[in-house]
């Protein structure tokens, strides 16, 4: 009797040892145990945006359950800032671009590279030359040769100023060892329209802002600021191919990662990146990706951070070359 | 006769969907909540939608957010009248003849004026949308940034009506308005400006936060200051509606302000405010009682309404012509569609012309869902008026703080406004107008940015605003709207002075 007293006491206390000691872990492994804010520092309806609402229902399949939240203002820097000052538990994460990342890079907001932990790669946007239908140029050349022909009075949009769209143009006029006008406009659908208009020469744009006006035939794509050509535009030839470099102060490339406020714990990183990698290799998302003409390269860990670091040192670089000159 | 069979067509196939029906009736009900809720717009409303609309197949799911887009516009007025609050960006201009006929006791006609023109604005521009749709669409595209900023220069000449002998006081108000709109980063250069490299101003002054800081709190502040001697007048909702004679009478002005509104939706880059403050201009100018507009006509309400409708239907024009967004909430309706698989672009009529289809006979529906939405609604928003002002007003200091939080998740947004609250209360106690600093604020950033890519792309020559045959004409009738009232009146004074026994003296500077 009292042996199975002890030892139903023990085993009580044992029990109780063990939950107390469990707990923590429960909690830990419980992560996420409610909804991540995910923070993104654009525009509803923007292509960051319109991504991240089509992956919310994936990422739920995958037990993550997302807020998604716009928070737009100073090239995405408003948002992220949010994002680095927000605690450092895994409930808030946030969408990181090469935009920010150029404006980051030119010192123009106080915020840096540091105070973030880059989770996943989500999309990879090239960047093309495209021309209004009606334009006389149906090649590259031709157009570098117009270019030429009128330094510093051509015209090429872009949305936005100080990114890689805006490199991107400065690197066409490079091209062809003239000046060029940069016109900066507030989004990529005012430039189609503006280029459908014939109110501009030419612009920088994704393959996602324009793929239905190509297909349409109310714009001509000229050249792929990639090394290789894309498979979405099988036709179309990339600058390299003309031996021009468009890369010449390191590797820029327009991207979206997620990042959340740096030191992370290693098991809610782990749980994060499985997810998202889950969900930016379903099939549905890869369909989205394909008809929206957006590569999916689900870079994470050290390889991002390295990457992130790459394009960051690029763009400082590139900003003292391209942007100074506002 | 294909377009009425396709019409037809989907308007049967909507019809016979009780389920669509539904949900139509429903977007609209939301729509209105949001239009009506200053601080909640249809941006939001769209986007906190779609993930309702997932399971529903593309067709009913496309339909609820359109009915919801338009429903958003319709409600904007609700508030406006009854409360002198915007409830939407475009609903300013409803409130400048709104909420002086609400004053009068005439709560109930001005919003049966406000619906039906809502309801004429939709229509008009859903016509449009019918029948000329890709060739309006592709003319639009004409326009470049010099005539977008010589339209925004257009808009702003109606602050010389608004606030009629207060020249000085007006400009001095835009030119404060601008100012606000300067901060931020520079649109052009990508540089900040008055930002102190901090990350709050690095955001800049949005619109929302400055409307409802300079518009709202100071109405609230004024009506707790305001004595409630013996109650407002009863309203009465038997005269809601205006005789078919009565609105003949403001026909030509429905349309016309449709029509402007119709134009500046298909302008991608314009958005629906200066649809409105153009139309609200132009009526004044050509209604013979112009002189009273400002001091609770129905023609102010009229020209307002049926603009900012006239404006959705625009918009939705190079959407699914081009695949072009004009403003965010079409944006939002852009990413609505390409989430349900569909391919926003020129092809979306060949490619999905069934989905198209039904969105324009979702549409029309819409309107008729706004009518019943906005006459069975309307008994029970007036209820607002009942509540005791001591309690209303904090209620609604409440939603706006809550409204201009949720614009953008950012505490420094209602900081903004309440610091312009705060500075537009002591405004209007000195009795300066608020309206040319709201004006300045919205079509400020759109004067100076279009301005400066203007003259990039002309590399710096300023002939190209008299050049462009669009700028010219657009500058031409701005010169002709500040100068020509000024000119007839001391025309007319003078033939007055020589005919001594003129009957008609209209006590036209008296405000």
């Amino acid at each position: 009797m009292t042996i199975q007293r002890r030892t139903i006491f023990a085993a009580a206390l044992a029990s109780a040892a063990l939950v107390a000691t469990a707990a923590p872990v429960i909690a830990q492994s419980n992560y996420p145990a409610r909804e991540v804010r995910w923070v993104i520092p654009w525009n509803a309806g923007g292509s960051n945006d319109i991504m991240a609402r089509f992956l919310q229902p994936i990422l739920e399949k995958e037990g993550l359950r997302v807020v998604i939240e716009n928070v737009p203002g100073g090239t995405g820097a408003v948002g992220m800032g949010q994002v680095a000052t927000a605690r450092t538990d895994g409930y808030t994460i946030g969408n990181g671009t090469s935009s920010t990342l150029a404006i980051i890079a030119q010192g123009n907001v106080p915020l840096k590279n540091e105070q973030f932990d880059h989770i996943i790669r989500v999309s990879i946007d090239p960047l093309i030359l495209v021309v209004p239908a009606s334009s006389p140029f149906t090649t590259l050349e031709q157009f570098l040769d117009h270019m030429k022909a009128n330094p510093g009075a051509v015209t090429i949009a872009t949305p936005g100023a100080n990114n890689i769209n805006h490199i991107f143009a400065a690197m066409t006029a490079r091209g062809a060892g003239v000046d060029y006008r940069h016109v900066p406009y507030p989004g990529g659908s005012r430039v189609v329209a503006e280029l459908m208009g014939n109110q501009v020469q030419a612009g920088v744009l994704k393959p996602s802002e324009t793929m239905e006006q190509i297909k349409a035939g109310d714009l001509r794509p000229l050249g792929v600021f990639e090394n290789k050509r894309l498979d979405a535009l099988p036709d179309v030839p990339t600058f390299a191919e003309k031996g021009i470099d468009v890369f010449p102060y390191g590797p820029v490339v327009q991207m979206a990662y997620i990042a959340a406020p740096a030191g992370l714990r290693p098991e809610v990183r782990e749980t994060l990146t499985a997810s998202f990698r889950a969900a930016l290799t379903s099939q549905e998302f890869r369909d989205f990706a394909q008809t929206n003409g957006f590569i999916i390269d689900p870079l994470s860990g050290a390889e991002l951070d390295a990457e992130v670091t790459n394009v960051a040192a690029a763009l400082a670089e590139v900003a003292q070359h391209v942007f100074a000159r506002n | 006769m294909e377009i009425l069979s396709s019409l037809s067509g989907a308007l049967l196939y909507e019809l016979s969907n009780p389920f669509g029906l539904v949900l139509i009736l429903f977007g609209v009900v939301v729509g209105f909540t949001f239009g009506a809720t200053p601080g909640l717009t249809a941006t939001m409303g769209v986007a906190l939608f779609i993930p309702l609309t997932f399971p529903l197949p593309t067709d009913l799911a496309v339909g609820m957010m359109i009915a919801l887009y338009c429903g958003s516009m319709a409600g904007g007025a609700i508030p406006a009248i009854l409360l002198n609050i915007p409830g939407t960006p475009s609903a300013v201009v409803t409130t400048l003849d709104g909420h002086p006929m609400a004053r009068k006791g005439q709560a109930a006609r001005a919003y049966g004026w406000a619906l039906l023109s809502s309801i004429a604005g939709g229509l008009v521009s859903w016509l449009a949308l019918v029948t000329v749709a890709p060739a309006l669409a592709r003319a639009a595209l004409l326009l470049g940034p010099a005539e977008y900023a010589a339209t925004a220069l257009l808009g702003m000449t109606i602050i010389a009506s608004i606030v009629p002998g207060q020249v000085t006081k007006g400009l001095l108000g835009a030119i404060l308005g601008i100012g606000l709109s300067i901060v931020g980063l520079d649109q052009i250069t990508g540089e900040g400006r008055w930002t102190f490299n901090t990350l709050a101003l690095i955001r800049g002054i949005d619109i929302m936060p400055a409307l409802i800081g300079l518009l709202v709190i100071p109405e609230l502040m004024k009506s707790l200051f305001e004595r409630q001697a013996g109650g407002r007048p009863p309203i009465s909702l038997r005269h809601m509606f205006p005789g078919f004679r009565e609105w003949c009478g403001q026909a030509v002005n429905t349309v016309r302000s449709a029509v402007i509104g119709t134009v500046i939706g298909i302008v991608p880059a314009l958005g629906g405010s200066v649809g409105s403050l153009i139309a609200y201009d132009q009526a004044k100018r050509f209604d013979r009682t112009g002189a009273q507009y400002g001091k609770g006509v129905p023609g102010g309400v009229v020209a307002s309404e049926a603009a900012n409708n006239g404006v959705t239907g625009g918009a939705l024009i190079p959407l699914l012509t081009l695949g072009i967004p004009g403003d965010t909430v079409t944006a939002m309706l852009l990413g609505g569609l390409m989430i349900h698989g569909l391919q926003p672009g020129p092809r979306l009529f060949e490619a999905s012309g069934d989905i198209v289809w039904g969105i324009i006979a979702t549409m029309l529906l819409a309107n008729a869902a706004i009518a019943l939405v906005g006459v069975v609604g309307f008994r029970f928003f007036v209820r607002v008026l009942d509540v005791p002002r001591h309690l209303l007003a904090p209620a609604l200091f409440v939603l706006a703080v809550v409204g201009t939080y949720s614009l953008a998740n950012q505490w420094f947004d209602v900081v903004v406004m309440l610091c312009l609250g705060v500075f537009g209360f002591l405004l209007t106690l000195a009795s300066i107008p608020v309206y040319p600093i709201v004006i300045g604020v919205i079509l400020g950033p759109l004067l100076e940015s279009e301005v400066r890519r203007a003259l990039v792309i002309s590399g710096g020559d300023w002939t190209t605003f008299l050049t462009r045959p669009g700028s010219a004409v657009i500058l031409t009738v701005a010169l002709a709207a500040l100068i020509l009232p000024s000119l007839f009146a001391r025309l007319k004074a003078a033939s007055g002075r020589r005919r001594s026994d003129s009957p008609h003296a209209t006590p036209e500077h008296t405000k």
